[in-house]
């Protein structure tokens, strides 16, 4: 029973708990401009007040005696059962994935990392047809790379500095007029 | 249906032929934007480069957003990378010297190239049309009488730009300028919708966000801070021919990296004066409604080192400091 | 008024200004779609070619097919991948991304679409009618006001308070409110608690959170457990693509949406209130005057929780244009990049506009019905075509579910630190859902929070104390309906709780 009551909510309603008050520490921490002291409502006024709030509840989840085992009562949450059987090491692959992909999207350029992260992603989840995947994920890559830099006119370098430019950062002379262009 | 949109394109793209005649000035343009897609920055930059581009006078141009730090991010990276940033323009405004001196970045506009002023607006103190203050005089006699009593608008914080217009006005009126009840809103529209219901008693804003309203009567202008009238709004009385003397200018303008070549500082300042004479300009000055106040280079710098320095002392004054 | 109507009708009723609706249409539709291009955006994007039409019916009438597309593809990737692109849909995918995941994607879309449909119709008969009048009881509400109706909007977390989980829904909806305060605001100078990274000055980005507590936790879900998905996926293609609603739910959100394109249009006539409070408030009502079975749905897939915000949303979006049309003040984003592009048209709007430039007045109300027909007539055919890109394979669906949501907030920003934030985000919230805390509040609190403190630290300068809040008749009727939202589930529930308790005993 006592290895049960200090349940992963639990842990998770102290860890808020601990933010919360280092949350109402850097609320009196915050620097206040001379003419803002004499103010009614200060920065950190309303800061104060939710994070108390926070505390208090947060305290009060940490320690509440534990629900009654109610069957009427369908766990919400019903999707996390046998969560031992879970494939975490796909679920963590995906993490460093996202995080290496963040890292070189601007230093590999967007079509390369894309590309490259696309396809690890569905190789990782069990595509293994690298003929069919690797064009598909190429064409839509390219393509959407296309409508947000081309068409939309928003920046983003398509290949690593220094590299050669194929399709070139052509310039955005009327870059509303192609989307009609394209819809026609 | 595909002939219907290739000729509104071509509808479209047949003004900018018209002056292709005019002889290009510089290949191309990278236009660094401190802040995301859609506010004011993006804008002036984006027309900027349309205007430049369908003019001839530059023959491409590119942006890019680079938001993070109220704008610090951009200005930071374009310091740091300034040996390849020799194409590139940043655009900014007057919360640069702001910020700067409230020390929201770690860097000075002065660490930057100083290319021109381009746009600019003048602030204004504004009034709803069943207020009973006719001008400045009667403004600061409510003020002078109870500030709390006067709540004014404005569309950015407290310590921010229209906060100290409206105290730079009661300052040079000879009032107590540390006493301005300053209600803060999100944008210049909130704060002009909080004047019409009544929530302010008064709104410190620029002249671009007011007129409109003013023309139709619904609102009107006490008080703006040009040197004199502007031609495209006569009836509208300045500061200074009430007795105040307070002059300001929100401008916008651009900055290139630090130590980048005379001669191309000096090609990048000239064509965003050129550009001010075609009607591209013309069209997109007009769409957005900006008011032309082209400050070349030196001009530019010796601007910014006065309103820093005025803005610094007032700050200072305030308590905003 | 007819007289008006027949001028803008004719003015809309061009072969020209059609194709201009249809096309403007399609591109909001799928541009919307991409998480972080919301109608804002695209609008902002497409008014130089707008205005290069020329003639300004036209040009108004090609960004009002923009606007409406770009609002219904917003739903769209809530409702399929819990991706909501802007605040505004959010409380759509409560229930629409539920309802997708029980293999009914067909059904949840075609009950957007016509709720759009009907909440902007609605909304812009209301507008034909009472844009006058409603202009004056716009100029009524005060910061004061504001602050009372923020209180309103987050009492939608009741929906996720499940029994024994009231104090954790308000644990997280106070965790979205903390959030909120990160960064630079409207109201004071200095940015807090960004623990000098200089990336939190502006704030933690909205798609940041959203794609990080929703989008990204449930693609990687897929990823823990893969059989999950998969039953629930089998041998409903069939289903997936139909888009039948039946009798029962007919009738069923029928009243919410005469009800909520009210009420949704009343909020969206307030300058700075908007289409999401309305859908946060939509949904709160809504819930309230379920019965309590019905209320148990929502959530989990209520064709009700569904309708309430995109009824709402739509006839929110439709009455910011209120007190654009008729006071020249932009209400919302969007009509202030919309305002933008009339005077770049030469017309100023204002009071005088009605007499002065009528056709452009009509002119915009034709062009509200016009977008909202045909984006109903173009986008049901193509429902079943959109719900299926669910059947598309795992391997590719979730990569590109992950890759949009990075996306999302990069687009447009080119800020790598969001991206990792995103990342550490979404681990939380994978943390958060295995110990049962409910996500939407985080997500609730964090948008109305930002407007929460802005109101009441304004009326606390305008009256220096908080009389205000029973002294002014609207704000205190605004905090008693709040209170009321509250208590009357909660009453209802006891009520509820204690009768079967008896029919327990009795049956023992």
């Amino acid at each position: 029973m006592s290895s049960r009551w200090f349940t992963l909510d639990r842990l998770i309603a102290l860890v808020i708990l601990i933010i919360a008050l280092a949350y109402i520490n850097a609320s009196f921490n915050i620097r206040m401009l001379p003419f803002e002291l004499r103010q009614p409502f200060k920065p950190n006024t309303y800061p104060l007040a939710i994070g108390t709030l926070t505390a208090i509840i947060a305290f009060f989840v940490t320690v509440m005696p534990p629900a009654a085992a109610d069957p009427t009562i369908a766990k919400s949450g019903g999707d996390t059962e046998g969560w031992r059987e879970f494939d975490w090491l796909r679920f963590a692959i995906f993490f460093v994935l996202m995080i290496v992909y963040a890292t070189f999207l601007r230093a590999g350029g967007f079509i390369p990392s894309t590309i490259i992260f696309l396809f690890l992603g569905s190789l990782v989840l069990g595509e293994r047809r690298v003929w069919i995947s690797l064009p598909i994920i190429a064409v839509l890559t390219v393509g959407l790379w296309y409508l947000v830099t081309q068409v939309l006119g928003i920046y983003m370098p398509a290949w690593p500095s220094g590299f050669a430019v194929p399709f070139g950062q052509s310039a955005q002379v009327f870059n509303a007029a192609a989307p009609l262009v394209m819809g026609a | 249906m595909k002939k219907l949109f290739m000729g509104a394109l071509a509808l479209a793209l047949s003004g900018s032929a018209a002056l292709a005649g005019s002889h290009q000035q510089i290949d191309s343009i990278h236009f660094l934007i401190p802040g995301g897609a859609g506010g004011g920055w993006d804008g002036t930059a984006r027309g900027t480069g349309e205007a430049l581009t369908k003019a001839g006078l530059v023959g491409s141009a590119t942006y890019e957003n680079m938001s993070g730090g109220g704008g610090g991010k951009a200005i930071g990276y374009l310091i740091e990378n300034a040996g390849s940033s020799s194409g590139t323009l940043m655009v900014n405004s007057t919360p640069i010297v702001i910020r700067s001196l409230q020390g929201v970045f770690d860097y000075n506009f002065t660490d930057l190239t100083m290319v021109a002023g381009t746009i600019g607006d003048y602030a204004a103190l504004v009034v709803g049309k069943d207020s009973s203050v006719q001008n400045f005089a009667d403004l600061l006699a409510i003020y002078n009488n109870d500030p709390a009593e006067l709540a004014i608008a404005g569309g950015s914080v407290a310590g921010g730009m229209d906060h100290l217009v409206a105290a730079l006005a009661f300052k040079r009126a000879g009032a107590d300028a540390t006493q301005v009840n300053y209600l803060p809103f999100d944008a210049g529209g909130e704060a002009l919708a909080a004047l019409l219901s009544g929530e302010a008693d008064a709104l410190s804003t620029g002249l671009g966000e007011a007129i409109e309203l003013a023309k139709q009567g619904e609102v009107r202008i006490i008080g703006v801070t040009a040197p004199e009238r502007l031609a495209d709004a006569p009836d509208v009385p300045t500061l200074k021919e009430q007795g105040v003397d307070a002059e300001f200018v929100n401008w916008r303008g651009f900055f290139a990296a630090p130590g980048l070549d005379a001669d191309m500082a000096a090609a990048y300042t000239k064509v965003l004066g050129d550009v001010q004479g075609t009607d591209e300009w013309e069209a997109v000055r007009a769409r957005n409604g900006w008011v032309n106040i082209y400050n070349p280079g030196a001009d530019f710098t010796a601007f910014l080192q006065k309103q820093e320095a005025e803005i610094k002392e007032l700050m200072t004054e305030l308590g905003f400091l | 008024m007819l007289e008006g109507l027949m001028t803008g009708l004719a003015a809309a009723l061009s072969l020209k200004a059609i194709a201009m609706v249809v096309i403007g249409c399609l591109i909001g539709t799928f541009i919307g779609m991409l998480p972080g291009l919301g109608p804002m955006s695209i609008i902002a994007i497409m008014i130089p070619f707008a205005v290069s039409l020329g003639d300004p019916t036209t040009s108004l009438i090609m960004l009002a097919g923009v606007y409406y597309g770009a609002v219904f593809g917003g739903s769209t990737s809530s409702i399929l991948i819990n991706a909501p692109g802007v605040p505004s849909t959010v409380a759509t995918s409560f229930d629409g991304y539920p309802l997708a995941r029980a293999g009914k994607a067909g059904k949840a879309l075609t009950i957007a679409a016509v709720s759009s449909f009907a909440g902007g119709t609605i909304g812009a008969i209301l507008l034909t009618m009472f844009a006058g009048p409603l202009a004056e009881f716009a100029k009524t509400f005060w910061s004061a006001e504001y602050f009372a109706l923020m209180v309103a909007g987050l009492t939608a977390i009741a929906a996720f308070a499940g029994r024994g989980q009231v104090l954790k829904a308000i644990l997280m909806v106070l965790v979205g409110l903390m959030l909120a305060t990160v960064g630079q605001g409207a109201l004071f100078n200095q940015a807090r608690f960004t623990m000098g990274v200089a990336d939190l000055e502006s704030g933690v980005g909205f798609v940041t959170l959203i794609m990080a507590l929703f989008a990204l936790p449930e693609a990687l879900f897929l990823v823990l457990n893969p059989k999950k998905g998969q039953q629930e996926g089998d041998g409903q293609d069939k289903e997936i693509k139909d888009l039948r609603i039946t009798k029962e739910e007919a009738r069923k959100i029928a009243p919410v949406i005469g009800r909520q394109s009210i009420v949704g249009f009343l909020i969206g006539v307030m300058p700075g209130a908007g289409a999401t409070i309305a859908s946060f408030i939509g949904y709160a009502t809504e819930r309230n005057l379920a019965s309590p079975e019905e209320r148990e749905q929502f959530g989990k897939g209520s064709v009700k929780g569904l309708s309430a915000p995109e009824t709402a949303n739509n006839a929110a979006s439709t009455g910011s244009f209120v007190p654009m049309l008729t006071l020249g003040i932009p209400g919302s984003g969007t009509t202030a990049i919309l305002l933008g592009a009339l005077i770049a048209l030469g017309v100023t709007p204002g009071p005088a506009l009605i007499d002065k430039n009528p056709e452009i007045f009509w002119g915009v109300i034709i062009s509200m019905y016009l977008g909202n027909v045909v984006l109903l007539v173009l986008n049901l055919p193509l429902i079943p075509y959109i719900a299926k890109l669910l059947t598309v394979p795992r391997a590719y669906l979730i990569p590109f579910v992950l890759f949009f949501s990075l996306m999302g907030a990069y687009i447009g920003q080119n800020n790598v630190t969001e991206l990792y934030l995103m990342i550490g985000l979404a681990a939380v919230a994978t943390l958060l859902r295995f110990a049962d805390y409910p996500l939407p509040p985080i997500i609730i609190g964090f948008i109305l929070g930002v407007m929460l403190e802005d109101n009441l630290g304004r009326s606390l300068r305008k009256f220096r104390d908080l009389d205000w809040m029973y002294e002014r008749p609207v704000t205190l009727g605004l905090l008693i309906v709040a209170v009321l939202f509250v208590l009357v589930p909660l009453a209802s529930d006891w009520r509820a709780r204690m009768g079967r308790a008896k029919e327990t005993a009795q049956g023992d």
